[in-house]
């Protein structure tokens, strides 16, 4: 483990959210922000750094200075970062650097998005397309793959495919991803799925774009999260029991799926590997991991290109039950995007939780290290943290 | 709609004339497709455009079921893909004159010119010998 931890977090705070609230997005902020202090009485002049997401579904111009007002906060670094699904985690990085810098001392990286409320009265499909990936638009930078009508889940369906030509996986094996974590989320009280579910189950769901099933796809929700970054030394005047950063890795190698080299084999396994090396860990020394599932396709290659399974065999690694909670590498314990909640900052706010051991029944036993993993644009941003106590 | 702007101008009069153009850098020897102001392998300006082959492989698809704009609800389920042309670069585009449950990914494709749901002239793909 890295003796000197640089980075702490001292706090973390959510929305409640799930399906359509009628919240706006700044008021899902805010809930966060009041959950956060409710969780670590940091004094709020005292935070003078404000990351944030650039919201989707109500989109703002220079939406973190308006959080900031909308709050009552006076940083002096504030930036709204797009980063698809991984812009917690780009924003935790954002706010290491900071801090150890000397530039800021205490960071909020918050998180939100009401895409449950606004989607609500439109076609789902049609309006995550058209509004988060633009994926509907025919027109100037989308004029090379928008007029032939791609979805998220289609290109996430093509990632599945290709997996399957190249390794023989199943639609058996990707469904035994939503399956466990369809379970952890029968134990969170808060998830917005909690029937736990069978292979047979998500196989027998609407398909939506083949290979991918209703239930292999990621939930559409309002969300707001918020984390509070700072120096170890003032995370430990604020709690007993702060949480470390002991690592962490980015790589990022373009955007449009068709551009990538491959896809079933992305720098994941760069920014694993420098999260890995700057934590001073090994794999087999990760308790719990949070990773982001965007879809079953998602997940199985994540497991794969982190390095937690060989190429190929992240199908045979969820079926003989190492991500499930009991198993060798619990995963997504709060249910991920698939059973807890659509929204992106979630896997770093339970992986905190998880080493503070506040997780009730879906409490992985004395963990000490947790890992939160962020990618983007099917995966070809990756963002890798390595927490621990 | 105007899709075509200074840089896609020559890609986008090629499809209106039945020919799949690639960027071809006289640096270092890349094509690339979609058209950019720089070759992005080498970053020489200005590529060279050169008629494709409009032979490729099956690289990966979907099949939607749920379409992403009005204009593509009544025509699904299609088949959203990725097409490896033999040049090298690799295409988002769709697979037609084919039942979904006959594609096979390697499969040989070639390029057929089409006016899409939405009145505009595109390349697509379909199975070699189709």
């Amino acid at each position: 483990m890295a003796t000197n931890p640089k980075v702490a977090i001292a706090g973390v705070g959510e929305a409640r959210g799930g399906r359509a609230t009628g919240k706006t997005t700044v008021q899902l902020y805010a809930e966060a922000f009041l959950d956060l202090l409710a969780d670590c009485p940091v004094d709020p002049a005292s935070i003078d750094g404000v990351l944030t997401s650039s919201p989707d579904a109500e989109p703002h111009h220079m939406f973190s200075t308006w959080l900031t007002e909308y709050l009552g906060l006076r940083p002096k670094f504030t930036s709204a970062v797009q980063m698809g699904g991984a812009t917690p985690h780009s924003n935790m990085a954002l706010a290491a650097a900071l801090i150890e810098s000397g530039r800021c001392r205490a960071v909020m990286v918050a998180d939100g998005d009401n895409r449950a409320t606004k989607f609500s009265r439109q076609d789902k499909v049609q309006a995550m397309s058209s509004q988060v990936g633009h994926l509907g638009s025919i027109e100037p930078p989308h004029e090379f793959d928008g007029p032939y009508g791609p979805t998220a889940p289609a290109l996430y369906g093509m990632m599945a495919t290709r997996h399957m030509y190249e390794y023989g996986s199943t639609p058996e094996q990707f469904a035994r991803i939503a399956v466990a974590f369809r379970a952890h989320g029968a134990l969170n009280e808060r998830a917005q799925l909690r029937k736990p579910v069978t292979v047979e189950d998500v196989l027998a769901s609407p398909m939506i774009a083949w290979p991918l099933h209703r239930d292999e796809c990621a939930l559409i929700s309002d969300w707001g999260s918020a984390i509070l970054v700072t120096t170890p030394e003032y995370a430990n005047e604020l709690r007993r029991d702060p949480v470390y950063l002991l690592g962490l890795g980015q790589a990022h190698q373009g955007y449009n799926p068709y551009q990538a080299p491959s896809i079933t084999s992305f720098p994941i396994s760069e920014s694993a590997d420098e999260a890995f090396a700057a934590a001073g860990i090994s794999r087999d020394e990760v308790d719990v991991l949070e990773l982001y599932d965007s879809f079953t396709s998602t997940a199985m290659v994540t497991l794969e290109n982190m390095g937690f399974c060989g190429a190929g065999e992240g199908g045979a690694f969820a079926e003989a039950g190492n991500i499930d909670l009991g198993g060798s590498l619990p995963t997504n314990t709060h249910g991920g995007l698939l059973s807890y909640n659509g929204g992106h900052g979630h896997f770093i706010v339970e992986a905190t939780r998880q080493l503070r051991g506040e997780c009730g029944e879906r409490q992985v036993s004395g963990a000490k290290i947790a890992v939160s993993q962020g990618t983007a644009a099917l995966a070809s941003s990756s963002i890798t943290l390595v927490l621990g106590t | 709609m105007e899709r075509a702007n200074t840089v896609t101008q020559q890609f986008w009069d090629g499809v209106e004339q039945g020919k799949l153009l690639l960027q071809h850098c006289s640096a270092c020897g890349a094509y690339q497709y979609y058209a950019r102001p720089l070759c992005a392998k080498c970053h020489t300006a200005e590529p060279e455009w050169r008629e494709a082959s409009g032979n490729g492989v099956l690289y990966s698809y979907s099949v939607v079921y749920r379409g992403p704009s009005p204009a593509f609800q009544p025509i699904a389920p299609y088949v959203t893909a990725i097409v490896e042309l033999d040049e090298g670069p690799r295409m988002f585009t769709n697979i037609v004159d084919a039942e979904p449950e006959s594609l096979r990914v390697g499969e040989p494709v070639s390029v057929v010119f089409r006016e899409g749901p939405e009145g505009l002239q595109l390349p697509y793909f379909r199975p070699a010998g189709a």
